[in-house]
């Protein structure tokens, strides 16, 4: 913006600040609001609770590796036909090696390696039937995951695909949004994206009535590592 | 929108409710979305603390707006976006336009947003030769139906399912499999629009809140067509009204604590996108230009008014949902982009009342929409003061003030008001059968037309205190 065009803007909102009637305004920023009520006892049990009343599942493998991973994500993906995951880079995965291992259970991979802006490498990557993330938090109140944009952690993966499958360490766990953003504001500004996912997408403009998947996935999972 | 309905007020309203289909689905999902609310509140603990921080937020930012909104501006810029500030609807879309002359961009998809059908940036992009699709569902549906949104948050609250199920037949030749029911109607709408998402040069966004401290801008959707929006093309236009503010991350997820749940009952909405400055050197996606359009289009002179507590607003329209006259009468009777008892009070304020001198006076003053707003604006205390404003400025019928100085005249004289009384009652006697007055005479008949007035008491209430005194220790004696 011009500083002409600034100067011009401060001085139409200064004159209107001159006559401005504001209940309740306060001379210093009031920031957040630090709340007083405990938090709950088990984060894990409510964050369930909340993503599958949302639509969403959590699911915990039987061990914590790239083929017990994998096998999990192919019994979600369900439909042999179609495997084709769209994945964030290994080094942003909780578990090394998942890659590998739908590979080796028939998975065609894609991943965002360069500016995909229209054309036929785009169009391949929204053929992805899959897109399996990591998460930079789980918020335990609404059932939602927070994940930080960057490089080999694109956006994609968590919104072309039917299917969002997040890979997240428990330790991740946090009570809610306005919580997170109260400790750790710095996380906003770490990519060009935070994105804050709570379930399936979904919509109600027709009658309030819920109908899922409209834009983006359809089915959102989280599996505990 | 700048533009006044064609027909008066009372017409529309007359046809509003006239409209029983209206009526029914306006009854029934206002009823649905309330029960949300509440129930969404309720899941919180200590929410009436979380909503009065919530608008010491607003409030505070509001007064302070010159300084945050310069502070947005340097962070905007600091990350590698533009900003324009357009102090007219004009100077919007003239700066999108010529935004998208300049780059040679030809297909802009867009999410929704109230301030772009304030301004009919679509009209104007379309004139401008660009091609524009609505991605929101309830928005594309109001796009194929060469329709207007109903509603801050459900556009098409109007339309049955049946409604868009002919719709979709009839613009998009869709068979009777893909609108047989809601989720059926969705799945066409993905399979429709993918196409556009991946094609599109230009995306279009609102913005629910900007934050002053980072640059950062927050868009709250359900569906994915935001962040579809402001991933995928390259370049991002967001359209934000220059109150729409907050100072810190911190407030963001304050006042994000309280918008969806008032909205729709969620706890927050499925997608909760923060989004600062385009796309970054080692990133592979999101927009490479990021255009912010800071619209003013009368809202410092709302600012600078008695009115300015409806800039606090943060857009949940629960106002709309309870309001007992927007039930009635639905979005359009008020003919602004911005209906119910928030758009009653800012439709005027923000352009005047020589075309919007009745929308202050479609209210019971009930104050229910008080009750429910996030932030606690007093909706009907500034109601009031534009009915009054109105007054002072002559727009108000001549009557209402002859009628009013009499009734001074007469209750100013007990003897004169008790004798009045005394006739009236006397009068609906005369014209009663069986308890009730079918018709009253003269001008009153608009009273009767629609409901029926009862005889009054033979005795007033003057009457009855004398006897109730008489005989009490100190009461008067007769």
């Amino acid at each position: 913006m011009s500083p002409e065009a600034r100067q011009q803007m401060r001085d139409i909102l200064r004159t209107a600040l001159k006559t401005a009637v504001l209940p309740g305004a306060t001379p210093d920023a009031p920031g957040g609001y630090h709340r007083t009520d405990a938090e709950p006892a088990d984060l894990l049990a409510r964050f369930t609770t909340e993503l599958e009343t949302v639509g969403g599942a959590v699911h915990v493998p039987p061990a914590i590796d790239a083929d017990h991973v994998a096998a999990l994500i192919a019994d979600i993906a369900g439909d042999t036909a179609s495997r084709h995951a769209l994945l964030w880079d290994d080094a942003h995965l909780p578990v090394p090696g998942v890659a590998n291992a739908l590979v080796a259970r028939g998975f065609v991979i894609s991943r965002q390696e360069a500016d995909a802006g229209p054309g036929p490498a785009r169009d391949a990557l929204a053929t992805a039937t899959v897109g399996v993330t990591g998460a930079d938090a789980m918020l335990a109140e609404t059932g939602s995951l927070v994940l930080v944009s960057g490089p080999g952690r694109g956006r994609l993966a968590s919104l072309l695909p039917p299917i969002h499958v997040a890979l997240v360490e428990r330790t991740r766990l946090v009570r809610s949004l306005p919580d997170l953003l109260l400790t750790r504001p710095d996380l906003a500004e770490a990519g060009s994206n935070l994105i804050c996912i709570t379930g399936p997408s979904r919509t109600a403009d027709i009658e309030h009535t819920l109908s899922r998947g409209v834009h983006g996935p359809g089915e959102v999972h989280v599996i505990l590592v | 929108m700048t533009t006044p309905a064609p027909q008066p007020f009372h017409q529309r309203t007359e046809a509003a409710l006239a409209d029983a289909h209206l009526n029914q689905t306006l009854r029934r999902v206002t009823a649905r979305v309330l029960d949300s609310r509440t129930a969404g509140l309720e899941r919180l603990p200590a929410s009436d603390d979380w909503r009065d921080h919530a608008r010491r937020i607003r409030a505070h930012t509001l007064a302070h707006l010159d300084r945050y909104l310069d502070e947005f501006v340097t962070n905007v810029e600091a990350r590698g976006g533009h900003v324009h500030y357009a102090r007219t609807a004009e100077d919007a879309v003239t700066y999108v336009t010529d935004l998208a002359r300049a780059r040679g961009l030809t297909k802009a998809v867009k999410s929704k947003s109230m301030i772009s059908e304030e301004i009919h940036l679509n009209d104007h992009l379309e004139r401008a030769g660009l091609q524009v699709v609505e991605t929101d569902l309830g928005e594309w549906v109001v796009q194929l139906a060469q329709d207007h949104p109903s509603h801050v948050i459900m556009p098409i609250i109007h339309k049955s399912a049946s409604d868009v199920a002919d719709l979709f037949r009839r613009t998009l030749g869709a068979t009777d499999e893909e609108v047989a029911d809601v989720p059926a109607m969705t799945k066409l709408a993905r399979a429709r629009l993918r196409p556009e998402f991946l094609s599109a040069d230009l995306g279009i966004s609102g913005v629910n809140f900007g934050v002053a401290g980072t640059g950062t801008l927050c868009i709250c959707t359900n569906e994915g067509n935001g962040r579809l929006v402001t991933t995928l093309p390259r370049v991002h236009v967001a359209m934000m009204g220059i109150e729409r503010l907050v100072p810190d991350i911190p407030s963001l997820g304050t006042v994000l604590q309280v918008l969806a749940r008032s909205a729709t009952g969620q706890n927050l909405t499925v997608y909760t996108n923060l989004l600062t400055g385009p796309r970054r050197p080692d990133e592979f996606d999101g927009p490479e230009e990021l255009h912010v359009v800071l619209v003013d289009n009368g809202r410092s002179t709302v600012l600078g008014s008695t009115e300015a507590e409806i800039l606090y607003c943060i857009r949940c329209g629960a106002c709309l949902n309870v309001c007992p006259v927007y039930q009635q009468i639905g979005g359009h009777a008020y003919g602004s982009v911005y209906p119910g008892p928030v758009g009653a009070v800012l439709t005027p304020a923000l352009w005047g009342q020589d075309e919007w001198t009745d929308l202050p006076h479609a209210s019971s003053l009930c104050g229910a929409c008080r009750e429910v707003c996030p932030v606690r604006i007093d909706i009907p205390r500034m109601l009031l003061t534009l009915r009054a404003k109105g007054v002072d400025e002559g727009r108000a019928p001549s009557w209402i003030g002859q009628g009013l100085a009499m009734f001074r005249r007469v209750a100013a004289r007990p003897w004169l008001f008790g004798a009045a009384g005394r006739a009236a009652a006397f009068g609906t006697r005369l014209l009663a059968s069986r308890g009730w007055i079918r018709r009253l005479p003269g001008p009153l008949a608009g009273w009767t037309a629609s409901r029926d007035f009862p005889v009054m008491a033979g005795d007033s209430f003057q009457d009855r205190w004398k006897k109730r005194q008489t005989g009490k220790p100190g009461g008067p004696q007769s």
